[in-house]
């Protein structure tokens, strides 16, 4: 109970407006990021404990209240996503994180119209093993373009970075992860042990 | 049976980051639709996705298998990230260090790359620290 009274207490005290503000207000009440995953991990670890004990039957109404929630995932999200900044949207951590773990308690357990419909493209399954890797690979660029203050023209540095994102994601899953670090592990274990 | 809705969220969520790291930094689209909040919004979404999908694994691994599977999926291309940025960008060797002990993120300035390398750090210790809790 006193974990769930400060992870509120925690969550309300930063809340802030929609804008690029956001993190800017967060930043300058907690200077790290690691409250910041605290918050939404704990989150993910106390919606993973009360979906274990919690199952909620398929019916309409709860089929209609996870649609409500995923509708207001949605929401929440394409209203900062199309309101030009600053928004007249208030963004609360506290609100975000818990209408987030509803909306993966649904996702997981396939409650709502959204991810019913969704679950039904099986062919994402190729897309997503790259997916870590995409990330991975993007931050090489970036790297370049954070360090040199790029100054090119916009377009062709955004088709330049998606291009070297796309290839490093390819050669960082099929021959680094796949490849190389799961022979490199073997050798040195054999070396070693 | 896989979980299609999920994986479907993961890419949706990464695209998003990665979207809002280039228009943080290139804003091709302009002020009028700038990604970067939503990329604050979309590692929050991660997070709590992370921290699920740790506690499903504890029913099937103990503490230090759990360390063990994290830690072997975020290092390798973490470890490449580095190396290449190393080798192409001239960074300072000394780096790799940090990297293998995926510190980034833990305290001020302890970004590597600059481009969201603080969420590995922070991701991976925090489920240690809630695993290690919960255990």
């Amino acid at each position: 109970m006193t974990v769930i009274v400060i992870f509120c207490f925690f969550c309300i005290s930063v809340n802030a407006q929609a804008d690029n503000s956001f993190m800017s207000t967060y930043w300058h009440v907690i200077p790290s990021e690691l409250p910041r995953g605290f918050i939404s991990i704990g989150g993910g670890f106390l919606l993973g404990s009360v979906s274990d004990k919690i199952k909620i039957e398929k019916s309409l109404l709860s089929i209609a209240i996870f649609t409500f929630f995923e509708f207001y995932f949605l929401r929440l999200f394409f209203n900062f996503l199309l309101s030009p900044a600053p928004s007249k949207y208030s963004f609360n951590l506290l609100e975000w994180t818990i209408v987030n773990c509803f909306l993966v308690y649904s996702f997981y357990n396939l409650n709502g119209m959204i991810s019913i419909l969704i679950n039904k493209i099986d062919k994402v399954n190729y897309v997503s093993r790259y997916v870590f890797s995409f990330f991975m690979a993007h931050m090489i660029p970036m790297h370049y373009v954070y360090v040199n203050k790029s100054n090119y023209p916009a377009a062709e540095i955004c088709f330049a970075f998606l291009g070297a994102t796309i290839v490093l994601t390819l050669i960082e899953y099929h021959l680094f992860s796949k490849r190389l670090y799961p022979y490199a592990v073997a050798w040195l274990r054999k070396i070693l042990f | 049976m896989r979980n299609y809705s999920l994986e479907f969220m993961r890419i949706f969520l990464m695209f998003i980051i990665v979207f809002g790291h280039l228009n943080e930094h290139l804003p091709i689209l302009g002020k009028s639709a700038d990604l970067s909040p939503h990329s604050y919004m979309a590692v929050q979404s991660f997070f709590v996705l992370g921290g699920f999908f740790a506690y499903m694994n504890l029913k099937k691994y103990d503490f230090c298998g759990l360390m063990m599977k994290t830690y072997h999926r975020i290092l390798p291309p973490f470890l490449f990230s580095v190396i290449l940025s190393i080798y192409l960008w001239h960074t300072s060797s000394t780096l790799l260090i940090k990297a293998f002990f995926l510190l980034p993120g833990l305290y001020p300035s302890s970004q590597i790359l600059y481009a969201g390398d603080w969420f590995l750090g922070v991701y991976f210790w925090l489920i240690c620290f809630f695993s290690y809790i919960y255990i």
